[in-house]
């Protein structure tokens, strides 16, 4: 894929985050007023009981799953961009530690997410 | 003669030209417009979520270790730097986040109008696009004050 390519999907990931992450933000952030309103009822967002019952629901796993990919990847596309402003001569470096970096955050990251769907 | 070439392309680079204030410009941008500061504000809010986001994945992680260690994580984290911590990571993204749509539809013309001939006086794009701008920036301050709210009113022992 050309460097258009990978801009695009970075736009296409930007977009993407304000629904997933709003909706997680909302969920952590906004929940007294979330309550009020009565749209959300149970134990606190970040009691066990809730943040295990989240994660057991298909829904909240596939977002959960999204947003961390999405967000991994326009972040760290984003701080490349930054990077190779201040060190260009060092693109292939730049861009090969944080491929890493990601790929890593992204196995741990999804390997959370499986196993919570399991309930361990 | 330019310094050195762009990779594959004909056309010089001029590197001082490009990047002649280096990190020092990206604070100091002299008189452009409030546009110009956003970008500022864009590029340390990004910074900061992806510099969270490691730490984000590792410690939600600690809930597969089971209610207790859950629990002493989170204790961790209702100490108020960490609460104030905390408040900075979600302005970040809500202010992120409507400046990213803002630059987005800037970049496919919606804000900011067709290419029309320049003629005298010239029309400024991000001038038209000034209501959208400001539009998305007073939301962005709602949604973060209510947030405050929140916060404050856990802490009182409201929440």
């Amino acid at each position: 894929m050309t460097e258009r390519g990978w801009w695009f999907l970075s736009l296409v990931a930007g977009v993407a985050l304000v629904a997933l992450l709003g909706a997680h933000m909302a969920v952590q952030h906004y929940g007294a007023a979330l309550r009020a309103l009565g749209w959300i009822q149970g134990p606190p967002a970040r009691s066990f009981a809730a943040v295990t019952a989240r994660g057991r629901i298909l829904g909240w796993a596939v977002l959960y799953g999204l947003l961390l990919l999405f967000a991994l990847y326009h972040g760290l596309y984003g701080l490349r961009g930054i990077l190779l402003e201040v060190w260009p001569r060092a693109a292939r470096v730049i861009t090969a530690v944080l491929v890493i970096a990601g790929i890593a955050m992204a196995v741990f990251g999804t390997t959370t997410i499986m196993r919570a769907i399991g309930g361990s | 003669m330019p310094e050195r070439q762009a990779a594959g392309s004909a056309v010089p680079h001029p590197p001082r030209l490009a990047h002649h204030l280096g990190v020092r410009g990206w604070a100091y941008a002299g008189r452009y417009p409030v546009e110009r500061y956003l970008f500022l504000l864009h590029r340390i809010s990004g910074v900061a979520l992806i510099l969270y986001l490691p730490v984000h994945i590792w410690f939600t992680a600690q809930r597969l270790a089971g209610p207790a260690a859950w629990d002493a994580t989170m204790r961790v984290f209702d100490r108020p730097v960490f609460v104030i911590g905390e408040f900075l990571i979600l302005a970040a993204f809500v202010f992120h986040a409507l400046n990213g749509i803002r630059l987005v539809l800037a970049h496919f013309g919606v804000s900011i109008g067709r290419p029309i001939v320049a003629s005298y006086p010239y029309p400024v794009a991000l001038h038209r696009g000034r209501v959208v701008m400001w539009t998305l920036m007073v939301l962005a301050a709602g949604l973060i004050g209510i947030s405050a709210v929140e916060i404050i009113l856990a802490m009182l022992g409201h929440g």
